[in-house]
C-alpha cells in the first residue's frame, strides 16, 4: 500500500512539474528539453571558443607545415 | 510592375556584388589548392559562415518551418542535433583529423581523401561520380523551390527566375573558385541572419512574447486547426508544443526527419570541404562558436516560428496554403510590411544560392578532379586540373538547369534522400579511416557500396515517400518500418561491412605505408 502510495505521489509530482513547465513556457516536457538543449548546445560552442581563445595558441607540428608547403610547391 | 522593377534592381545589385567577389577570387586563384580549398587560408569567421550557409538552404528556412507548422515544436530536436552533432561533434571529432589527414595526403576533396588514404583512384572516381549525380538533383530541388517562390511573389516567369539565379551563381563560382564561394557565403550568411532574426522577433512580438506565443500555439485544438485547413489538426495530435505519441505516424515522421539530417550532416562532402580550407587548427577551433551561434539563429528560429504561423493564420483568418513550404512566405506577405517581404525573400534566395554554389563547386570538383583528373586523365598539370574542373562545373550547371526547367518527380525525392544517402555511403569508411588504422581498401569499398546499395534498395522498394512514386507502393505496409530513414539500418550496416572486410582482407604493404603517413600529424 505504501509503495503504491509513493508511486502515485511520484507520478503526481511529475504531472505537476510537466503541467507547471507547460503552463510557464507553453511547451510539453520533451519539447522544452529540445528547446533548452538547443540553447545549451550553442552556449557550449561559445564556451568552447572562449576556452580555446585564452589557451596558448596551437603550434602546428613541423611535419604539418612541411606537408602544407610541399603541397603548394607541387601545385605550382 | 513595381515588384518586377524592385526584383530587377535587387538582382542586379546581387549579381554585381557577387561577380566582384568572383573577380577577386579569380585574381587569387593560381593553383589547384586555391580553386578547391581556397588555398587552405581561410579564417574562423569565413569558415563558420560558409559551413552554416552551405548547410542551411531555403529547404531548411521555409521547408522545415512549414513542416514545423504541421508537426509542431517537436522538430526542435533537429535544431539541437544541427548544433550538437552538426557543429560540435562534426568539427571536434571529424574536422581536425580531416584537415590533418588532408594535409598529410595532399587531398583536396572527400573522394580524394578516401582515394589517397586507401591507395585507390577507382575508389576516388566512383565516390566522385556518386556525389556529382545526386548533387545535381539536390541543387535542382533547391532552385525549383526558390524559382516557384519568386514566380508567385513577383509574377516573373519561373524559367526566367531559375535561369537568372543559376547564371549568377555560375559566374562567380567558375571564375573565382572556392575563394569566391566562401566570401559570398559570408555576405549571404549576414543576409540570412538578418532576415531570420527580424522575422522571429517580429512574430514573437506580434504574439506577446515567448511564453504567450507558445501558450497560444499550445491552445490550438484540432478543431481550430481544421478551421484553417491545416494538416496539423491530425499530424500534431498532442498539440503543437508537445511531442506526438510514441511510435505514432507523426512521431515516426519526426524521427526520420531528425535523424536523416541530424546525423547525415557528418558525411556531407560539401561541408567536409570546409575543414580542408582552414589556415590552421586554431581557425577551425574558433569556427565552432561562430558556427554554433549561426546555426542557432537559423534553425532554432526557423523551427520555432512554424507553429507560430498557425497561431497567426488563425488569429487573422488566413487559410492554410496547401503545401508546407508556402506557410511562412504566406504569413510574411500577409502580416509583415512590404519592405520586409522583399528583404525576407532575398534572404531566402541568399540561402538557396549559398547552398547551390557550394554544391556546384563540390559536384564540379567531383567530376573534374576525382573522375577525370585522377581517374581518366592521370598525371595532368595543375593548371589543366583547374581548367577541367571549370569545364566540368559548367556541364554540371547546365545539367542542373535542364532538369530544373523540366522538373520531374524524381527530383523531389532525390533531394529528400540526399543526406541519408551520403551518410550511408560515406560516413562509415570516412569515420573508420580517421580513427582506425587497420581500415583497409576492401573495407572502404564494402562499406561504401554496401551502404549505397542498401539505401537505393530502401528508397526504391520500401520508403513511404519514394517507393509509391517508383513501384506503386511500398513493399512493407507497416508504417513503423516504411517511414524509417535508411540511416537507421544502412549506417550500422555500412560500419559492419567496413569493419568485417577490413579484418578479412587486410592492408597490403603500400596501404600500410600510406596509413602511417596519414596518421603522422594526428
Amino acid at each position: 500500500m505504501l509503495v503504491v502510495f509513493q508511486h502515485n505521489v511520484e507520478i503526481d509530482i511529475l504531472n505537476y512539474l510537466e503541467e507547471k513547465i507547460y503552463m510557464i513556457l507553453g511547451m510539453g516536457i520533451w519539447v522544452f528539453i529540445a528547446w533548452i538543449g538547443t540553447i545549451l548546445a550553442a552556449i557550449l560552442c561559445l564556451l568552447y571558443g572562449v576556452y580555446h581563445w585564452f589557451m596558448k595558441s596551437d603550434e602546428e607540428k613541423p611535419s604539418e607545415v612541411k606537408n602544407k608547403k610541399s603541397g603548394k610547391r607541387e601545385a605550382k | 510592375m513595381e515588384d518586377v522593377i524592385f526584383f530587377a534592381i535587387f538582382m542586379a545589385l546581387f549579381a554585381a556584388m557577387f561577380t566582384f567577389l568572383g573577380y577577386l577570387g579569380y585574381k587569387k586563384t593560381k593553383t589547384a589548392e586555391d580553386y578547391f580549398v581556397a588555398g587552405r587560408k581561410m579564417g574562423a569567421v569565413v569558415i563558420a559562415f560558409s559551413y552554416g550557409a552551405t548547410f542551411i538552404s531555403a529547404v531548411a528556412l521555409i521547408g522545415f518551418s512549414g513542416i514545423a507548422s504541421i508537426f509542431g515544436h517537436s522538430i526542435l530536436w533537429l535544431a539541437f542535433l544541427n548544433i550538437f552533432v552538426g557543429i560540435l561533434i562534426a568539427f571536434i571529432f571529424y574536422g581536425f583529423r580531416t584537415r590533418k589527414m588532408g594535409l598529410s595526403l595532399n587531398a583536396l576533396t572527400l573522394p580524394e581523401l578516401l582515394g589517397n588514404r586507401f591507395n585507390s583512384t577507382k575508389l576516388q572516381s566512383v565516390s566522385g561520380l556518386i556525389i556529382a549525380i545526386f548533387m545535381v538533383a539536390y541543387i535542382s530541388a533547391v532552385f525549383l523551390a526558390i524559382g516557384s517562390l519568386f514566380q508567385v511573389t513577383f509574377g516573373i516567369s519561373y524559367e526566367l527566375c531559375v535561369i537568372v539565379f543559376t547564371v549568377v551563381v555560375g559566374i562567380y563560382l567558375i571564375v573565382g573558385g572556392l575563394y569566391a564561394v566562401m566570401w559570398t557565403h559570408a555576405v549571404q550568411g549576414v543576409l540570412m541572419l538578418a532576415g531570420m532574426i527580424i522575422l522571429t522577433v517580429g512574430m514573437y512580438a506580434m504574439l506577446g512574447g515567448i511564453g504567450p506565443a507558445h501558450e497560444a500555439a499550445a491552445s490550438l485544438t484540432p478543431e481550430i486547426l481544421q478551421s484553417i485547413g491545416s494538416p496539423a489538426a491530425t499530424q500534431a495530435p498532442g498539440g503543437l508544443t508537445s511531442m506526438p505519441p510514441l511510435f505514432s505516424q507523426p512521431f515516426m515522421m519526426i524521427l526520420t526527419l531528425i535523424f536523416g539530417v541530424g546525423i547525415g550532416v557528418l558525411a556531407q562532402p560539401q561541408l567536409i570541404t570546409r575543414y580542408l580550407t582552414a589556415k590552421n587548427e586554431k581557425a577551425l577551433r574558433m569556427a565552432i562558436p561562430y558556427g554554433g551561434i549561426f546555426i542557432l539563429l537559423m534553425t532554432f528560429t526557423a523551427f520555432s516560428i512554424g507553429p507560430l504561423c498557425d497561431v497567426l493564420m488563425v488569429n487573422n483568418g488566413i487559410m492554410y496554403p496547401g503545401t508546407p513550404d508556402k506557410v511562412v512566405p504566406l504569413v510574411v506577405s500577409e502580416l509583415f510590411p512590404q519592405w520586409f517581404v522583399f528583404f525576407f525573400l532575398f534572404a531566402v534566395l541568399a540561402a538557396a544560392m549559398s547552398t547551390a554554389s557550394a554544391l556546384f563547386h563540390t559536384a564540379g570538383a567531383s567530376i573534374g578532379r576525382d573522375v577525370f583528373e585522377k581517374g581518366i586523365m592521370k598525371g595532368i598539370s595543375h593548371e589543366k586540373s583547374i581548367k577541367i574542373t571549370r569545364i566540368a562545373t559548367i556541364v554540371i550547371i547546365a545539367a542542373t538547369l535542364v532538369i530544373t526547367l523540366n522538373p520531374l518527380d524524381v527530383v523531389a525525392f532525390m533531394c529528400a534522400f540526399f543526406f541519408g544517402l551520403m551518410a550511408c555511403t560515406f560516413l562509415a569508411p570516412y569515420t573508420l579511416m580517421l580513427y582506425w588504422k587497420k581500415t583497409s581498401k576492401a573495407g572502404a569499398w564494402a562499406g561504401m557500396l554496401g551502404g549505397f546499395m542498401f539505401t537505393m534498395f530502401w528508397y526504391v522498394l520500401i520508403y513511404f515517400k519514394t517507393a509509391p512514386q517508383i513501384i506503386g507502393s511500398s513493399m512493407i505496409d507497416n508504417y513503423m518500418v516504411n517511414m524509417l530513414d535508411p540511416i537507421f539500418i544502412g549506417l550500422p550496416l555500412s560500419f559492419v561491412l567496413t569493419y568485417v572486410f577490413s579484418i578479412l582482407i587486410k592492408q597490403d604493404k603500400d596501404e600500410q605505408k600510406i596509413m602511417k603517413k596519414s596518421f603522422e600529424n594526428i
